[in-house]
């Protein structure tokens, strides 16, 4: 009984070794990052075993500077058949936009495929004044790819738009072909 | 003081269903009170921001004025609004800016995408939500949405619907009192 206890928790461990093992992460920075353009881009290599259908989980935060512009306008308090029947007035309107495009490509032999495209974006329309510190966006993309080993690379771009500095760049890929892996969700107050 | 408003909103809001039937309305006679109602708008609701190219007139966004009720000597509000612009099919991959302001004070924007994946066309859904302190006058909320790009770009996207709602809160101090 006690050998077979032994034995249970023997092929516990190495479930979860394997379970484990079965998780590749690779993470990135800006400084591994080259541009091409305005666009930063990353070959990304897949790990070695490879299999048709594979879990990818990619997280990235792009931190920089968003675009500003600030105007005082004369401001109707209240609008009736496009003419003012209320109070003009001076108002300041700013408004802020950080917005960052995220892409990810196959690549092979044959050519480009495109896996994911997303656009994130920060805004603020106020007459508060704006600081203009670092603004960082996140993305937390995770999906199923059914012809991986058909991919001999990923390439992961991302651009500011409008011309936003992007000033930083940190993030992970986790490939994984395990059925059993757990889910971890998180959540900020 | 809001059960008095109700007869009012009532009033008012049929009267713009009824002038929405029209389609060359330049303005909407919708309200929204603070704390008590939300006001549902559709593509019929809004007028068309236009800007002219050569001899004709490009459409590059909608605009709809709504009346706030009882918002005088708020100095606190907090604003939202969340809806979906769809674009025909041949368009619908395209950029869209909501932006809301009230009698001319900025409360919030939002840019979002409408796009068409597999032969299948996904609205853009914007939503903002926001509080304003210090708003000395809030009687009227303008509600814009603008189309990304250029010109020619504004001309080629053609919104097809609009279904957008507006709500205003005073109570930002007493939320979770019964």
């Amino acid at each position: 009984m006690r050998v077979h206890a032994t034995y249970l928790a023997a092929l516990l461990t190495c479930t979860t070794a394997s379970a484990i093992a079965a998780d590749q992460v690779q993470s990135f920075s800006i400084e591994e990052m080259k541009m091409n353009g305005e666009r930063y881009e990353l070959l990304l290599n897949l790990p070695l075993s490879t299999s048709e259908l594979t879990a990818v989980e990619l997280n990235v935060d792009v931190k920089g500077q968003g675009k500003l512009s600030s105007v005082n306008t004369m401001a109707c308090s209240y609008m009736k058949d496009q003419q003012c029947h209320g109070n003009l007035r001076e108002i300041k309107q700013s408004e802020f936009i950080y917005e960052v495009a995220l892409g990810l490509m196959c690549i092979n032999g044959d050519g480009e495929e495109s896996i994911l495209n997303e656009n994130h974006n920060y805004s603020e329309f106020t007459n508060e004044t704006i600081q203009l510190n670092d603004t960082s966006i996140s993305f937390k993309e995770s999906f199923i790819m059914t012809n991986f080993n058909r991919c001999d690379q990923l390439q992961l771009s991302i651009q500011g738009l409008s011309a936003e500095a992007i000033v930083a760049i940190n993030g992970d890929i986790t490939f994984n072909h395990s059925s059993s892996q757990p889910s971890f969700d998180s959540k900020g107050l | 003081m809001k059960l008095l408003l109700i007869p009012f909103i009532g009033i008012a809001m049929t009267s713009g269903i009824v002038m929405a039937e029209n389609i060359d309305i330049i303005s909407v006679d919708k309200a929204v009170s603070v704390n008590t109602t939300h006001v549902d708008l559709n593509m019929n609701d809004f007028t068309p921001i236009t800007q002219s190219q050569g001899s004709r007139k490009v459409v590059i966004g909608y605009e709809a004025y709504i009346d706030v009720l009882a918002s005088d000597g708020i100095g606190s509000l907090g604003f939202h609004g969340e809806g979906k612009v769809s674009a025909r099919w041949f368009s619908s991959n395209f950029g869209l800016v909501a932006k809301m302001s009230c009698s001319g004070i900025p409360v919030g924007m939002s840019k979002v995408y409408g796009e068409r994946v597999n032969g299948v066309s996904h609205p853009a859904a914007p939503t903002i939500t926001e509080i304003r302190h210090n708003i000395d006058e809030c009687r009227q909320i303008k509600v814009e949405l603008v189309k990304q790009g250029s010109l020619s770009r504004q001309f080629y996207t053609r919104i097809e619907s609009i279904d957008f709602s507006v709500s205003v809160y005073s109570n930002l101090a007493v939320q979770g009192e019964i």
